[in-house]
């Protein structure tokens, strides 16, 4: 039997962080992952309905077409080039396209929190369990939406952020967080975490500063880092709509409101089994702090501290918290498995070295990637047969629609002849008629007014929603369909 | 300067010490300021404790069928908290609403006063004692609710105080149970919070474990455990309050139909204590980095787990980390080098302390409270215009309503069984006693079963008009906004009877 040469082993061995990177692609390509991802709410449809518009249309969308309450008003479509790459995606290969972009940048984001962390010098095994801990944590937000790439950028600026505190090259920075900035504000909203991390280290800095801690050296880091952040405002002012943008972002963040109304928004209910992976990080972190006690610069100080705040107000930015804390525990537990055991540290660590599998890696991915398999809407979730009647039907649904909040993204998607009541856009559709709508769906005394107001002719709701009761006792009100997930009255007073 | 040192030390009769400073100022500002209307009114819970109460006081007897629902008429009752509802019934029946505030306001104020004390005990600075027991009190004031829960963060502080110094061999396993198998009696006795006590129990049992020198510790706390567990059945239901306990817990749909069941809310204010106080701790962690000893890191870590679990965790949480908290960072301060704040810190907290040795005004205090009960009670026993009035929130409770439903024109109109919203049960329970009640915040002794009938009506789902028709129901009364209402109106059978701004009454048609 002939020996396969080790040098061929090793371009067929893939390391750690490939195996890791692989496996989460091919676990969120699989069966539940890539459907919950696009269809755990209506964000995804929208997203890839906005792109698609823009794309037949060949430009940026300025003004609302989507929604008859809104019509024809200002629009700021602020992850416009993520909508491009979903509706692209979603052009080659439906919602498998889309559900591919999203696998590959939640695996690469985790694959490179494992590359930082062993670059920076941490224990392989530690840099495994943390990733592993904070793919867990982060699973709740796991969700086809232009939100991955902040988590991403977020990781990507904290590195640049870590290598700058190290080896101090403020180009090197600057032109870093410049191009970052330049993508992520076209990319996603999200683009504000970028300054709140800078914010981090800017403060750190100060603090150093003011303590006299090598203070030639602190304020330094402090110059560079005011001036790179100057930049980077700068910079983030290269969108289609210019300062607009930070203004829509700034009074969307204002508003408890609006803030409200989003369930992603909302604080973690611990006793909820999705909320395990945070609560595990939770736990991870305060034996780090309790048991191993580490010294933590300011500037970790702070990004903990405020990072472990954001995560517990609102479920979204547990993912951006884990990958920036992990570096921050990483080294203590490091040093206590390299105490303890530090031959399989020391062995796994050299394996993991010499891998190059890279090639192996990436033809499994490409034909992962490119073999699409059915991804569809749930059925038994989504309106998808009240929808098939509305399209078979065309004659009997004219008018405006009041639909489901949640829905209103399938909609645009499934129904683009007909306009919309509402959908995932809440910061674009304001507090009012937001208010009106669930002044609406509560049936509030001025629910019949409301539906008056905006000429309503027919709604979309769940089967079991209270508006249907309420809708069959109207005059001029009938149900026109009705199966176990939706329901669909029409008014046929004219 | 010798003059000025002897003008320190002299007695002053007048100046109330700090700690006692700390338990006039919270027992004044809850009676005295609009949060003895939150007290009281913040859910109907208070008036359900009240009402029952009276009619144990009434009846010379422990409740144990229910009398207050038509959904459950005759139905085996568990009362956890039997006591408690006593003394809150004595306290009301004698000044009304002031006096259930009255009651809270000390046990709150107490509950701050002895938490002073066990840290100023375990030799912490007065400044840090005090800063620490105000930030535990703003974690606490989330769920300050005129309700029998109070007892139990009373009972609590007493008890992990015990503990702690059990640990620290400060006090002796003779004296824990001498203290604490009485304490478990009362305690079962006047709320179900005694299982945060045997929890207490059970978690220096496992933290002693992890020492050499600590272990043969064990034993005895593990005896005075089983002691405590079996002491805790010398309650009107013996062991059945456990197991009821133990499956309310088992029930999540049940147990986070209530809100203060349900993990804290970050962006309410409400949780800017809870907030406080684990800044303090992650400060301390990163900062002081403090060597914790196992039962602390437990303690920490499962009361940390139990608040974020549940928000009426969190001051338990506050009463059992603040100790610990206080430990270190007293130790950290003394051992801070000397630096400019430091300095200020250290000038400021030993005048302080210097002061607060020389205060003795016992007697001042014992007035402002006289007098504060004097103006509460003399209105009353003289039946005239009350100084300090404290009555339910009418803006909250369906105050008009109720007096309406008490007239000729609605005896007549009314007819079969009333639906009612959950908030309110309680009120109804005893401002309309005539009537019985669909549900009230007793939703333990209501079961899943018919929370989930009372949530298909509440929550307008299908098949709602079965539910009314199974429990008789014949009129409804909730908040003017609620949308069964605006289904009622399109009902041919069922008549709009009453509305006001905060309470709408529908009748079905005979």
């Amino acid at each position: 039997m002939t020996q396969i040469p080790y040098r061929t082993v090793r371009w067929l061995m893939p390391s750690l962080t490939q195996w890791l990177w692989l496996t989460l692609l091919l676990v969120l390509l699989a069966q539940p992952w890539r459907t919950m991802m696009v269809a755990s709410d209506g964000d995804c449809c929208y997203h890839r309905r906005l792109g698609e518009a823009m794309l037949q249309q060949r430009q940026i969308l300025r003004t609302e077409t989507f929604s008859h309450t809104r019509d024809g008003q200002p629009l700021i479509a602020p992850s416009w080039l993520s909508d491009i790459l979903f509706a692209a995606a979603g052009r080659c290969a439906g919602f498998y396209g889309i559900a591919a972009i999203a696998a590959l940048l939640i695996a690469t984001t985790f694959a490179l929190l494992h590359h930082q962390l062993v670059q920076e010098g941490n224990d392989v095994i530690v840099a495994t369990a943390l990733v592993l801990l904070a793919v867990w944590a982060s699973c709740v937000h796991w969700l086809a939406r232009p939100l991955l790439f902040t988590v991403l950028f977020t990781l990507l600026t904290n590195k640049a952020l870590r290598r700058f505190e190290i080896e101090g090259h403020a180009l090197q920075l600057g032109a870093k967080l410049g191009v970052l900035m330049l993508l992520w504000v076209n990319l996603h909203a999200g683009f504000v975490f970028g300054f709140a991390v800078l914010g981090a280290y800017w403060l750190g800095a100060l603090l150093d500063t003011l303590r006299g801690n090598d203070s030639v050296r602190a304020r330094q880091r402090l110059s560079t880092l005011t001036a790179v952040g100057l930049c980077c405002a700068a910079v983030s002012l290269l969108n289609p709509y210019g300062i607009r943008l930070h203004l829509s972002v700034w009074h969307f963040l204002q508003s408890q409101y609006l803030r409200n109304w989003f369930s992603e928004y909302a604080s973690t209910e611990f006793a909820s089994p999705t909320a395990r992976g945070f609560l595990a990080w939770l736990a991870m972190m305060f034996l780090v702090l309790a048991v191993l006690r580490p010294r933590v610069s300011c500037v970790s100080g702070i990004l903990l501290l405020t990072w472990t705040y954001n995560a517990l107000y609102a479920v979204r930015n547990i993912p951006a918290m884990t990958v920036l804390t992990a570096p921050i525990l990483a080294p203590a537990l490091s040093d206590t498995v390299r105490k303890h055991w530090p031959d399989a540290s020391h062995r796994l660590a050299s394996l993991s070295a010499r891998c190059r599998g890279w090639p192996v890696v990436a033809v499994v991915a490409l034909a992962v990637v490119l073999t699409p398999r059915p991804t569809e809407i749930p059925a038994n979730d989504w309106p998808v047969m009240a929808v098939q009647h509305v399209k078979d039907n065309p004659q009997q649904f004219a008018g405006n629609m009041f639909n489901q909040f949640v829905w209103g993204g399938y909609l645009l998607w499934e129904l683009p002849d007909h306009k919309v009541f509402v959908d995932g856009r809440a910061d674009f559709y304001g507090k009012g008629l937001l208010r009106e709508f669930s002044d609406t769906t509560a049936l509030h005394t001025n629910w019949i007014q409301v539906l008056k107001n905006y000429d309503v002719r027919w709604t979309l709701m769940p089967t079991e929603h209270r508006l249907n009761l309420a809708l069959a006792l109207l005059p001029g009100w009938h149900c026109a369909y009705s199966d176990e997930v939706a329901m669909v009255y029409t008014n046929g007073n004219r | 300067m010798e003059t000025a040192n002897h003008d320190l030390y002299k007695r002053r009769w007048w100046l109330p010490s700090v700690g006692l400073a700390v338990w006039l100022a919270f027992f004044l500002a809850l009676n005295l300021s609009a949060w003895r209307l939150v007290l009281i009114s913040a859910d109907g819970d208070p008036c359900m404790h009240w009402r029952i109460g009276s009619w144990m006081i009434e009846h010379q007897t422990i409740l144990r069928a229910d009398p207050f629902s038509h959904t459950r008429p005759g139905a085996a009752v568990i009362t956890m908290e039997w006591l408690t509802q006593l003394l809150f019934a004595a306290a009301a029946n004698l000044l009304g609403w002031s006096g259930i505030v009255l009651l809270a306001a000390a046990l709150i104020a107490t509950t701050l006063w002895l938490l002073h004390r066990q840290l100023l005990s375990e030799g912490n600075e007065l400044l840090l004692a005090t800063g620490l027991v105000l930030v535990a009190a703003m974690a606490c004031s989330m769920h300050w609710l005129a309700r029998p829960h109070l007892v139990s963060h009373l009972l609590l502080v007493i008890w992990a105080w015990q503990l702690r110094g059990f640990e620290k061999d400060r006090v002796s396993i003779q004296q824990l149970f001498i203290r604490f198998v009485p304490l478990v009696i009362v305690w079962v006795n006047l709320h179900a919070g005694f299982l945060a006590g045997l929890i207490l129990i059970a978690i220096y049992f496992v933290g002693l474990a992890f020492r050499a020198e600590t272990r043969k510790k064990m034993l005895p706390l593990g005896l005075l455990g089983t002691t405590c567990f079996f002491a805790s059945m010398l309650n009107p239901n013996g062991w059945r309050l456990h197991k009821y306990i133990v499956d309310f817990l088992g029930h999540p749909n049940l147990v986070h139909l209530v809100d203060e069941f349900r993990s804290p809310n970050f962006h309410s204010s409400g949780a800017t204590g809870f907030l406080l106080v684990m800044l303090v701790l992650v400060m301390m962690l990163l900062v002081a980095r403090p060597r914790l000893r196992p039962t602390e890191i437990l303690l920490i870590g499962v009361w940390g787990y139990f608040a974020l679990y549940s928000a009426r965790n969190v001051p338990i949480f506050a009463i059992v980390i603040t100790p610990i908290l206080a430990t270190h960072l007293n130790q950290f301060l003394s051992q801070c080098r000397d630096s400019r704040p430091m300095r200020y810190y250290r000038k400021v907290s030993g005048d302080i302390s210097t002061l607060d040795r020389s205060a003795s005004g016992r007697i001042p205090a014992v007035l402002i409270v006289g007098l504060l009960i004097a103006a509460i009670a003399w209105p009353v026993a003289s039946h005239s215009r009350p100084l300090i009035a404290t009555e339910i929130l009418t803006n909250r409770f369906p105050v008009a309503t109720v007096e309406y439903l008490k007239g000729p024109e609605a005896k007549a109109a009314l007819h079969g069984e009333m639906f009612n919203d959950y908030g309110w049960g309680g009120y109804l329970m005893l401002y309309l006693p005539e009537r019985k009640v669909f549900i009230d915040g007793r939703n333990d002794f209501y079961g899943e079963e018919l929370v989930r009938e009372f949530r298909q009506v509440y929550d307008v789902k299908p098949g709602w008009e079965n539910v009314l028709e199974k429990y008789n129901v014949g009129w409804t009364i909730l908040p003017r906004k609620h949308s069964f209402n605006s289904l009622l109106a399109l009902r041919k059978d069922w008549k709009l009877l009453y509305q006001d701004d905060v309470a709408t009454v529908y009748t079905r048609s005979r």
